[in-house]
């Protein structure tokens, strides 16, 4: 062939490829993200039937269940919850405190049917591993929806915002998938640093002074009273070692009262998330309510400890991300406990004095870690 | 999110799969510049160039897919780390693998070897495989790894990856 024809189809060639980037340039962007975006629905997918297969597992495993729980399980896993009204903010807290209560109690209600010869710290293990399948569910229908929704309108935003956003909605879901496999066999996970930490300075003291351990002190939650350097401490978590949570807030609240504000100080220890370069497991130290979740325990703490009896409320919170959160608890966690131990030791004895009452809440889900 | 390991089969295939890709592209350049400028190639002939540029291209790519395939990905297992309760005057430690039931500060039935006392369980921690005896190490004291080595078990070889069923989005 001739150089001058090969110039010729050349030319051609790059004058076809020219118009077809002048026009079709977005097209074929939005194909290259829809295709991204459908990966990633097809492991959201994937990670959600098997979340699915090993709730469902767990519970013919543990609950022995009378009928076949698919079709309640299914149910529970489209389970919605509105929240309150908030154009109206007044007494927002108390509206929410409801409707969680509310759903409580109906989801006790549903996972005592599903799995009835499941002991209490099971069926909290089994509420908990419901709900984690439920997040990844719901984060693959919201996915799947902005996929099919880009794909029928053609719509270049839709999919580009949610291409975007994708490594970061990843993160979370394998994150929550995690969770949902550590709630299933009782393992710790990240979250549960904070009962850790105080059941591990109960466990310090106890072979000087026995613990006065008073369970379901309020729902779900387990009030230890002991002796730490010569202080009155009041020790709250939830109760393990079933995956829960509690309300922290409200035991505060009810011990302040009972004490009738006879309280010198009030320290709350919590995982919190670490920003990207920061060290899991560093501690830190602040000052409020260190507890996170639905407002309505932070407000009961504000409230009582802070506006009513103006107690000084210490933080202590144990840096971790994402996932070290949801997931087992790893090497540099266990090795922070004993150094936050340490350092709620030192700020008991740097900010009260002998005699005094305090109070330590460990803050977070007590899945597979004993009271 | 973190960059995934790769094997070191795998980290020399993407390297080779790079470098072919590049020099693929130096040819189409090359290439593609004569024909635009109207400037004969400074050696070999229009066609060989291209298509040398091509299949360097082609092999690189599907080196670089090959190389993927390399991809370890991390295997965990949880082990309960055992203690005994008269800590710090006794320093008897051991790991065993979880169990259904464990939980953090369950104490056992049985007794500890060194002064009978209650042991109980300590933490629960999720370790790399691989990497096990090493985490391991890093958690316990060097007095407590003579009894450690025993209870170790050696990691476990990994499952044959079962073929992905390609799932249709639309439910």
């Amino acid at each position: 062939m001739q150089t001058n024809e090969l110039n010729w189809i050349f030319q051609l060639v790059f004058l076809a490829f020219f118009f077809v980037i002048f026009f079709y340039n977005q097209r074929m962007q939005m194909w290259m993200m829809e295709k991204q975006v459908e990966a990633a629905v097809r492991e959201l997918q994937q990670m959600s039937n098997e979340g699915k297969d090993l709730l469902i597992k767990i519970v013919n495993e543990k609950g022995k269940p009378k009928e076949d729980p698919r079709e309640r399980l299914q149910s529970l896993l489209d389970f919605f919850t509105v929240e309150p009204v908030t154009y109206d903010p007044a007494g927002v807290i108390w509206r929410m405190e409801h409707i969680l209560d509310v759903r409580k109690i109906r989801w006790d209600k549903e996972v005592a049917e599903i799995a009835p010869a499941a002991s209490k710290d099971v069926a909290a293990n089994i509420e908990g591993t419901i709900e984690a399948a439920m997040s990844v569910y719901y984060i693959f229908k919201v996915i799947r929806h902005f996929l099919l929704l880009g794909k029928k309108t053609k719509s270049l935003i839709l999919i580009m915002q949610i291409q975007m956003q994708l490594p970061l909605i990843m993160q979370i879901a394998k994150a929550i998938f995690k969770a949902l496999k550590a709630f299933g066999s009782g393992i710790p996970i990240g979250d549960g640093v904070g009962p850790f930490v105080v059941s591990g300075l109960v466990r310090e003291y106890s072979r000087s002074s026995t613990p006065l351990i008073t369970k379901e002190y309020t729902e779900d939650v387990t009030l230890i009273e002991q002796s730490i350097e010569g202080r009155n401490v009041f020790i709250i978590r939830a109760t393990g070692p079933g995956a829960l949570v509690g309300k922290p807030g409200e035991a505060i609240k009810k011990l302040i009262e009972e004490k009738q504000g006879q309280i010198n100080h009030l320290i709350m220890i919590d995982a919190g998330l670490k920003l990207e370069g920061e060290k899991t497991g560093t501690i830190i130290e602040g000052v409020g309510a260190v507890i996170g979740g639905p407002p309505v325990e932070k407000y009961k703490i504000e409230e009582s400890a802070g506006v009513k009896y103006q107690l000084p409320m210490d933080g202590i919170v144990i840096e971790e991300n994402q996932e070290d959160a949801y997931g087992p608890l790893g090497k540099d966690l266990v090795n922070a406990i004993p150094k936050a131990i340490e350092k709620v030791k030192k700020m008991i004895m740097a900010r009260t004095s002998i005699g005094d009452n305090v109070i330590i809440a460990g803050i977070g889900n007590c899945c597979g870690i004993g009271d | 999110m973190s960059e995934p390991t790769l094997t070191t089969q795998g980290k020399i295939l993407k390297a080779l799969a790079y470098i072919l890709l590049g020099v693929g592209l130096i040819f189409f350049m090359i290439a593609l510049s004569s024909i635009f400028m109207g400037i004969p190639p400074l050696f070999l002939d229009l066609f060989s160039l291209f298509s040398i540029g091509l299949s360097f291209v082609l092999i690189g790519a599907f080196l670089l897919a090959a190389a993927q395939q390399g991809i370890l990905k991390p295997e965990f297992t949880t082990i309960s780390l055992i203690k005994c309760a008269n800590t710090p005057e006794c320093k008897y430690r051991r790991a065993q693998k979880f169990e259904n039931g464990d939980y953090i500060f369950k104490e056992l039935e049985e007794s500890c070897e060194k002064c009978y006392g209650k042991l109980y369980i300590a933490a629960i921690l999720e370790v790399a495989k691989k990497a096990r005896q090493k985490k391991l190490l890093e958690v316990k004291s060097e007095e407590t790894l003579k009894q450690l080595e025993p209870t170790v078990e050696p990691a476990e070889k990994p499952k044959a990856k079962k073929e992905k069923k390609k799932e249709e989005i639309n439910p």
